[in-house]
């Protein structure tokens, strides 16, 4: 494991550590899966980001598409009346084609990854209030609350479900012909090309899996809440890319790993769970994720020096 | 009118100018002349005052002048026309001529636009060209904005006016043109010092000439009074027929695997035609911008052309691209590692196995165990320095990292390889190994295209060497005839 993992892995304790000493509750294990479960959707976002962050890209529209793929769930289920599964894949494609939309202009039409994906961002945002005129939608479906608060022996199915796709990302990323091209074209996109690899096609496919795990998201959204809400997402993109970061992902591209943003994703659900556990307003939550994000890249940089 | 004493330059690591001591005359047109890094840039713009000298006195009509910026110099009546024309492209003629100047300013401060327009006018009217100074620069051709960026020059009373290479980017007619206009400033009294690489254009307009070597002064003389091949004999150093080639052993066989037919792109390269053979090493050199480099890149689909054909393996190409170079096995080393060779921040053993990492790979999934033993391979085969195979390739020398690019497209097994420059920045010590490497490749059986302006790098790796001159073939020797002094007279343009 890289060096800057144990940092974090350090930081968490130290973390874990102060909690345990200010309340006797944080360490509980049913507190502890909790925190995971509350973890769970940020790092399914963040595994996402990091793919797109390593081709040195970012990704701003996953709030929306991830708020879309909701509604579509949401409304394949409600108005259509389809059944669970093929709503279920309804709601992953509209996440995939969006993203696929996104890498599409990125790679072919050489547009800013930024500017593409902000516009994207407030097409899919307005697609969802369109399709809702605003309101949202109880769903009701058993298979659906049962993903969503359910347990398997004891341990929350939504965890089940990030760690699964970050057992797929993590192979991706290292085991793969797909995520080696991501790293080397993040070091060196023009390099990558004349060395024969359509690297066009990494990036389009790189933007639609970012793509279909802000759709697993939306997803997500529906099964925790009971309904599909079209505000669902709103700065997921930041937290999602404050993960990677804090993960030791580098925003240039081509350095970084999927395990550090797992870490990023606890230490953050860390934080959450301690000041709602401590009592503390939710206002604070915001500030001391700033200083945290910041902290740890003050950290690799004396850490460089 | 203008003396230069003993100026001295120095940058970190290399003395640019070096005591250079001559005149230049009212009125007459001084051509300075030198080989790539002889220092004549550096002196110019010393003169100019965009640089400040270290030693040394510059004295304009006996008034010793210390220049801290070019503005400073255009006070003194000391105009520069750079290469790449030093114009606003969105501020019209005008504006541009007295741009940074305040005379035109009222009390107000605010600009006299009428009085400024006509005085632009009547600067551009002794050129005897019609130019619309209302609209932005950049809607006009090269050669007007060139006249512009002249009269800028001499807005000021100038007494002395630089051009850098400045029919670089002019055809045959607007190049008389410019001449004509150089000489009527110079019969007004105006000094006139004259950068350029060709030596015609010397003989066609300048009154005398100085030549410098390795930042030194080495003679001035009257242009009548000194010969072609004199000039590159004090350019280069080279006087005799010195060196002869290291005879190779070539390698080469009559299966053509290259066959490039009247290829040109715009005024870069003009119907270049040369064929490269199974197990031989073509070399192509020339000045700067001579459009070598951008030959290279066009086999490799990285430059277009816009005439002519390429045919590789005996498949004619229509297109062009990476893609399908990499298919017809052409390998490209480029003369930019760092942007277009290497993915600095990746792994030795990454980049090593980029280029067959698709081809091992299998259902998508990496062949990793092949990867380490492949790359291990190629690490020791030609002996790149490595602290182990997971070392970032950025920390790595130039000379190793050149061999890390080699060994990718060793590994994919390419047939024809185009090297540009491929030892430049590289210490004297690897860049042999990395010319072995280069004739290695020749007999083992590929075909190898080295583009370098290093006439002993071409000397030492080539089998024949086709040189160019302004983008044209302009003389092909075999190994027999590969001469150092031969060949850079040819460069040059004298033969």
């Amino acid at each position: 494991m890289k060096p800057r993992n144990f940092l974090l892995i350090g930081f968490i304790a130290l973390l874990w550590i102060i909690l345990t000493v200010l309340s006797p509750h944080f360490i509980k294990i049913s507190n502890l899966l909790l925190l995971l479960q509350q973890s769970s959707i940020v790092m399914v976002a963040g595994i996402g980001m990091t793919f797109v962050i390593l081709t040195g890209g970012i990704d701003l529209s996953i709030g929306s598409v991830a708020a879309l793929s909701s509604v579509t769930l949401g409304i394949a289920i409600t108005k259509w009346e389809w059944g669970v599964l093929p709503a279920l894949l309804a709601g992953m494609l509209t996440g995939a084609v969006f993203g696929m939309f996104n890498g599409v202009l990125i790679s072919y039409f050489k547009l800013q990854p930024m500017v593409c994906t902000l516009g994207v961002m407030s097409i899919a945002r307005g697609l969802t209030y369109i399709f809702t005129s605003g309101r949202s939608m109880f769903v009701t479906d058993r298979l659906l609350i049962r993903i969503g608060n359910g347990r398997i022996g004891g341990i929350p199915i939504i965890v089940f479900i990030a760690v699964v796709l970050f057992g797929i990302g993590y192979m991706i990323l290292n085991y793969t012909y797909f995520g080696r091209s991501i790293y080397a074209l993040g070091g060196n996109e023009e390099a990558t090309r004349l060395s024969g690899i359509d690297t066009r096609k990494v990036k389009t496919l790189t933007y639609a899996f970012c793509g279909f795990c802000a759709g697993v998201v939306g997803i997500l959204y529906v099964c925790t809440l009971g309904a599909s809400e079209p505000t669902v997402g709103q700065g997921l993109e930041l937290n999602a890319t404050a993960v990677t970061a804090i993960g030791g992902t580098s925003l240039l591209g081509g350095i970084g790993s999927l395990v550090g943003t797992v870490f990023g994703a606890v230490l953050i659900g860390t934080i959450n769970n301690g000041l709602s556990i401590l009592n503390i307003v939710s206002y604070y939550q915001q500030l001391l994720l700033g200083v945290v994000i910041i902290l740890a890249v003050l950290l690799e940089r004396f850490k460089k020096k | 009118m203008l003396k230069l004493e003993h100026i001295c330059k120095s940058f970190p690591g290399v003395k640019a100018v070096d005591d250079v001591t001559f005149e230049i005359k009212k009125g007459e047109i001084h051509a300075l002349l030198g080989h790539n890094g002889a220092g004549k840039s550096t002196l110019v713009k010393i003169i100019s005052g965009a640089y400040q000298k270290d030693a040394g006195t510059v004295t304009l009509d006996d008034e010793v002048i210390t220049l801290t910026s070019p503005q400073h110099g255009l006070e003194k009546g000391i105009g520069m026309v750079y290469q790449e024309l030093d114009l606003i492209p969105d501020l019209n003629g005008s504006e541009n001529i007295f741009l940074g100047q305040r005379r035109f300013r009222n009390r107000m401060g605010f600009v006299d636009a009428k009085a400024r327009d006509l005085e632009a006018e009547s600067l551009i009217r002794q050129f005897g060209v019609e130019i619309d100074l209302q609209i932005p620069v950049k809607k006009l051709g090269v050669s007007r904005q060139q006249l512009i960026a002249i009269a800028k020059a001499i807005s000021r009373q100038a007494k002395v006016v630089i051009f850098d290479e400045p029919t670089a980017a002019l055809n045959n007619v607007e190049a008389e043109r410019l001449f004509g206009i150089m000489r009527k400033l110079a019969d007004a009294g105006v000094s006139l010092i004259l950068i350029t690489h060709r030596l015609d254009e010397v003989f066609l307009i300048a009154d005398r000439v100085t030549l410098m070597r390795d930042g030194k002064w080495v003679v001035t003389k009257e242009t009548g009074q000194i010969s072609m091949k004199e000039i590159v004999g004090a350019l280069t150093g080279v006087t005799e027929e010195e060196q002869v080639r290291t005879a190779n052993q070539s390698s080469r066989t009559e299966e053509k695997l290259v066959s490039c037919k009247n290829i040109s792109f715009g005024t870069v390269f003009q119907d270049v035609s040369f064929d490269l053979y199974r197990g031989e090493v073509l070399g192509i050199t020339g000045l700067i911008g001579c459009g070598a480099t951008e030959i290279a890149k066009a086999l490799f689909g990285v430059c277009k052309i816009d005439r002519g054909e390429i045919i590789l393996l005996k498949d004619k190409i229509e297109r062009m691209t990476p893609e399908a170079a990499v298919r017809h096995k052409v390998a490209y080393i480029s003369e930019d590692r760092k942007i277009e060779g290497l993915n600095l921040i990746g792994s030795v053993k990454d980049n090593i196995t980029l280029t067959m990492i698709g081809e091992w790979a299998k259902a998508g999934f990496l062949n990793r165990k092949k990867e380490m033993v492949k790359a291990e391979e190629m690490v020791r085969k030609l002996d790149i320095r490595v602290a182990g195979l997971e070392q970032a390739a950025g920390t790595l020398s130039g000379g190793n990292q050149q061999k890390i690019i080699l060994a990718k497209w060793l590994l994919k097994q390419a047939e024809i390889f185009i090297l540009c420059e491929p030892t430049r920045g590289i210490d004297i010590g690897t860049k042999r190994e990395i010319h072995k490497i280069i004739r290695k490749l020749a007999q083992d059986g590929c075909a190898v295209l080295v583009v370098s302006s290093e006439v002993e790098e071409i000397i030492d790796t080539c089998d024949r060497v086709m040189i160019l001159y302004d983008g044209k073939t302009r003389g092909e020797l075999s190994s027999e005839e590969c001469v150092k002094k031969r060949m850079l007279d040819v460069m040059y343009g004298v033969e």
